[in-house]
């Protein structure tokens, strides 16, 4: 780290960057002459006026500049559109429609804030945005509706504000390079002016040019009120620059260095913004850089030297983002295997893997994907799997095995008192009526019952999601193939592709559950269906040895033993079949992932006991990995088990946690062995996998000592945060998975 | 039908051989080294081992033990070797440790773990305890993995009758050799055997030319003396020429293992007798490979802790 990084990265410890934020400009845009404007261009003029009037910066030695300062637009709702919003959707933050859906984040009216997606800076970094002015100039010039003319508008606004900003802060570092008396510093300041006054309208011509006029796009999308938007493909879209600049010998090896990291220092300003006020989590932020993979059109590997340098600037930097999703193949060069490996031996949960050859596939099955777009896939958000620049991902429901299994034995209710006045209740049950546990002669009456809560969770959150719409988002759309093109917004359909994403979370503990019920109840017969479900009511009160011998003794998910996952396999298929027979109110495909989110904690506080043995509120297992403590046959076993995951129906992705201890990693020979292991599972059909690197003794003694860990970064369900800002449950999780290895 | 009696099965084992690994740990052994890392290997037959901590004074044990009560200490001689309480025991604090196993048994495990392997051109190593005491079944397990062309590797102390070796030199790929201490005297004190026959077993096997890894455990101030260390090379300089030789940096684990011991019989020591004992520094191990690779040797280290 040179010492330029060094003290950026100490400024950003410190939160200098936090004292220009305002809370509010105390402004409106609404006045008798745009009161009757179309929302998108009210919008967009209130995108400018922010722009004009947000407090900007430029710190000590930065090379990249910009930096989100406001967090809520100026008034352009009028109160008649707040109080007729969209009426099937809470507003404000969060929207916790019977529990299951998240990631509703809202505007004013309570339509849909868009997330998740990413623009498309692989057509828009190189155009420049004069470029961009002109074509939303033609399509005005052109033969457009009212809708599309709004649209027109609403781009040429929002780009213009992005070209105030810019102006602004070229302004600002003429400024400081007229009162700068560092020669050094001011030769930085008059490159950073040229860099600006270029880019202001035209077309990058160097990689310091596309990376600052990247990072404008970038941090103004999120002050535009959208959020969790990830970079994508940086080594695919910036390698053009860094090929002719390192050709021609305008910029060296070491400076393209020091300018993505200075931009990468400034993807961390916002990670204690990251879901406004509710269920925040430090670097829940869903900037994912993608790297490596193949090359859409012709399908070779696409690696290149910027794969290896981002994964590098991870190792120096040490920060929690960009969040780093590396693309692999049978193909993928040794080098980028082992510098990913280092990067994984070094503990901060880098990168994730996901495996080219499955996901495709998967994308491809869904009938929604031409095979280029499929191939140029990225990572978003945590894990989801979204089409830069074509996709508008929203990630909504979540389906719990648990809570389905939880349903099929208490005929649809909770176990765990619900108020009687929340959302959705019929008679008291979220779930359907499936009958009383004496109505189930057999196994396989159980799983029915189980399926029918499943699918019935499945639709109605389907349904329910469908009555949502997204609210307008001038910049964001201009950003998305398509829209220029068509005229329209991504509220509007404009984009290529619309997802709906659902996640299921629990599988392996239910499956464990399942197994545990079948053998006590049906083979062995040692107790009826309802003692059993009366014991787990009773959170195993009185019948401890039962649970130590279930816990002990029975076999579990993530040991490779049939008789287990093939319950497991099951459950994973019906649930992406069932998941696959919706569309959403854009048309576009629901599609299934096997991921839990946070629910390993928030929703498993909120569960009865289970036949797995876990007891009430305990944690269950993070996204597809096995349940804490099942793990007995190493990381094969959990291998085994969840490579064989039918994941030809998960287009949404399929997340597996491995933990090892550091010394497993520790040298070359060691961390090839580990390569090989992941391919492994990716040749037995798994999609995505993530690693926790660290000992037991040092996330204990971080919980006790805090202070002595400021930046110890840990993978929570799809990102790495500091461990010491984690709430303290999600801490105890953490510790309690299991280390594998020695 | 051949069977063995096994203790253990490690999966992904990565420090005993090439690539990715599954470890089977067979029971009995001919030494009884004073740092003996798997205690519960050194009787050749099933039996309890306790872990108190783990009881819930649920009383199964007792409801099933056909001898008069599973109390410790009265049982002692009482015991009927029937198992029935570590089989009733819900929490694992009655474990029975040893299993009879068929070659059929332990290929289905190697079949099931082949794609590992595969990808990381691994296989399968035996070890123990000492795996050649049970040498006809272990050339029966080693040819059936010839078979399927998985790599077979042996993990030895030497301290067998040599037509054990031959049994399994056609079906055995790599050789992991144990080498402690060149000093007879301080070998016999502290391992409770020669040295003689297992360097004589060595020499016979590098002249067959079948295909050695030298493994040396080291045990802080007994066998990573730099003069033993000098000593085990100077000895394969003598007979044959420079080895691959792995440096085993000690392992302070299996101290707890002693503290469980079997509940009916006395043989194992039920305390560690190299109490307090720490691993090595890097700088020291890197120290004693430096030694080694002065006089020509190809050296590794496998490091379990990585920390102070």
């Amino acid at each position: 780290m040179n010492e330029r990084i060094q003290s950026l990265r100490e400024l950003l410890f410190a939160g200098s960057h936090k004292a220009y934020r305002v809370p509010t400009l105390n402004a409106t845009i609404l006045d008798d002459a745009t009161r009757n404007l179309p929302p998108q261009v009210r919008k967009a003029l209130a995108f400018e006026r922010m722009c004009e009037l947000a407090p900007i910066y430029i710190q000590p030695g930065e090379l990249i500049v910009g930096g989100k300062t406001v967090y809520r637009l100026p008034e352009y709702y009028t109160e008649k559109e707040i109080e007729t919003g969209n009426p099937h959707i809470e507003t404000e933050g969060f929207s916790n429609l019977f529990g299951f859906v998240y990631n509703l984040c809202q505007d004013t009216r309570g339509f849909g804030t868009p997330n998740s997606s990413i623009p498309a800076y692989y057509k828009y970094v190189p155009l420049g945005i004069g470029a961009m002015l002109e074509k939303a100039e033609a399509g005005l010039a052109s033969d457009c509706d009212g809708r599309q003319r709004a649209f027109y508008q609403a781009s040429q606004i929002a780009l213009r504000a992005v070209q105030k900003s810019i102006r602004r802060y070229a302004d600002l570092a003429r400024e400081q390079e007229a009162a700068c008396v560092d020669d050094a510093r001011r030769a930085e300041l008059s490159k950073l002016i040229s860099v600006l006054s270029h880019i202001e309208s035209g077309a990058p011509r160097d990689f310091y040019e596309a990376l600052q006029l990247f990072y404008y796009f970038q941090y103004l999308v999120w002050m535009e009120g959208e959020y969790l938007i990830p970079p994508g493909r940086m080594d695919q879209y910036l390698y053009p620059y860094y090929k002719r600049d390192i050709q021609s010998g305008a910029y060296t090896n070491a400076q393209i260095f020091e300018l993505l990291e200075c931009a990468f220092i400034k993807l961390n300003y916002e990670i204690d913004r990251t879901h406004g006020e509710a269920g925040k989590f430090e670097s829940d932020t869903g900037q994912s850089v993608t790297v490596g993979g193949i090359d859409p059109v012709t399908g070779e590997d696409a690696s290149n030297e910027l794969t290896l340098m981002i994964l590098d600037t991870k190792l120096d930097l040490h920060l929690s983002d960009p969040r780093i999703h590396l693309r692999v193949h049978m193909s993928t060069p040794k080098a980028v295997w082992e510098k990913a490996a280092e990067l994984t031996a070094a503990g901060m949960g880098f990168p994730l893997y996901d495996y080219d050859d499955n996901i495709i596939r998967a994308l491809m099955n869904h009938g929604d994907y031409s095979v280029e777009d499929a191939r140029d896939y990225a990572g978003s958000g945590c894990w989801e799997i979204v089409v830069p620049g074509k996709s508008i991902n929203r990630n909504l429901g979540d389906i719990d095995c648990l809570r389905n299994l939880e349903w099929a034995l208490n005929d649809g209710k909770n176990v765990l008192p619900v108020s009687p006045d929340a959302i959705g209740l019929v008679e008291g049950r979220w779930g359907l009526r499936t009958g009383s546990v004496e109505s189930f002669d057999a196994f396989e009456d159980l799983i029915r019952a189980f399926k029918a809560q499943m699918k019935h969770n499945i639709d109605t959150i389907a349904c329910n999601c469908n009555n949502s719409r997204f609210g307008p988002a001038p910049l964001y759309s201009v950003l998305m193939e398509d829209c220029l093109e068509k005229g329209l917004d991504i509220a509007d359909g404009g984009a290529r592709y619309y997802e709906t994403d659902f996640q299921m979370s629990s599988l392996s503990n239910c499956a464990d559950a399942l197994y545990a019920i079948r053998r006590l109840v049906f083979d062995e017969k040692r107790y009826t269906l309802r003692q059993l479900r009366d014991i787990l009511n009773a959170n195993y009160e009185g019948h401890e040895a039962l649970r130590q011998e279930i816990i002990n003794k029975f076999p579990k998910f993530g040991n490779g033993v049939t008789e287990v996952d093939s319950i497991a396999y099951d459950i994973a298929r019906y649930f992406s079949r069932e998941v696959k027979k919706h569309r959403n109110s854009y048309e576009g495909p629901y599609r299934a992932r096997i991921s839990s989110a946070l629910g390993y904690v928030s929703i498993a506080r909120g569960l009865g006991a289970s036949a797995d043995g876990r007891k009430c509120s305990d944690f269950y297992g993070a996204n597809l990995s096995p349940g804490l403590g099942a793990e007995r046959s190493g990381p094969t076993g959990v291998i085994l088990s969840c490579g064989k995951v039918p994941t030809e129906g998960l287009a949404g992705g399929s997340i597996l946690d491995i933990k090892f201890s550091p010394a497993v990693l520790s040298t070359p020979e060691l961390r090839d062995k580990f390569i090989a292991l992941l391919k492994t599972y990716f040749r037995l059909g798994g999609l995505q996998a993530q690693v926790n690197v660290v000992d037991r003794a040092t996330l204990l003694d971080a919980k006790a000592h805090p202070e002595n860990y400021p930046d110890l970064l840990v993978r929570l369900w799809g990102f790495s945060s500091y461990f010491v800002s984690l709430p303290e449950d999600y801490q105890d999780q953490i510790i309690a998975r299991t280390e594998l290895g020695l | 039908m051949k069977t063995a009696f096994i203790f253990d099965v490690k999966h992904y084992a990565v420090h005993d051989g090439p690539g990715i690994r599954t470890t089977f740990f067979f029971q009995g052994c001919a030494l009884r080294c004073l740092w003996c890392q798997n205690p519960e290997s050194l009787l050749r037959n099933a039996h309890v081992v306790v872990d108190a901590e783990k009881c819930i004074s649920c009383g199964a044990c007792a409801a099933v033990c056909p001898a008069e009560r599973p109390d410790g200490q009265r049982l002692k001689g009482n015991c009927l070797r029937c198992f029935s309480c570590a089989a009733a025991c819900p929490t694992g604090a009655l474990r029975l440790c040893g299993r009879e196993v068929t070659v059929g048994d332990l290929l289905k495990t190697v079949r099931m773990e082949q794609p590992f392997y595969e990808t990381s051109g691994g296989g399968i190593t035996t070890s123990g305890g000492e795996c050649l005491l049970q040498a006809d079944f272990l050339e029966d397990f080693l040819r059936g993995c010839r078979e399927i062309g998985v790599h077979t590797a042996v993990d030895t102390c030497g301290a067998v009758p040599f037509h054990a070796f031959e049994r399994v030199l056609p079906y055995t790929d790599l050789f992991l050799y144990d080498l402690k201490l060149m000093d007879d005297a301080l070998h016999r004190q502290c391992t409770g055997a020669s040295n003689a026959r297992i360097l004589e077993n060595l020499a016979r096997l590098l002249d067959l030319g079948a295909h050695v890894r030298i493994r040396v455990p080291l045990i802080p101030g007994i066998t990573d003396a730099p003069e033993n260390i000098e000593a085990i090379g100077e000895w394969l300089l003598a007979n044959g020429g420079s080895r691959q030789i792995d440096l085993l940096q000690y392992n302070s684990l299996a101290e707890s293992k002693y503290e469980k011991p079997p509940f009916y019989v006395d043989e194992p020591p039920n305390s560690y007798p190299l109490p307090g004992l720490r691993p090595q520094s890097a700088e020291a191990i890197r120290a004693l490979e430096q030694l080694l690779k002065r006089q020509g040797h190809a050296v590794r280290s496998l490091v379990w802790s990585v920390g102070s």
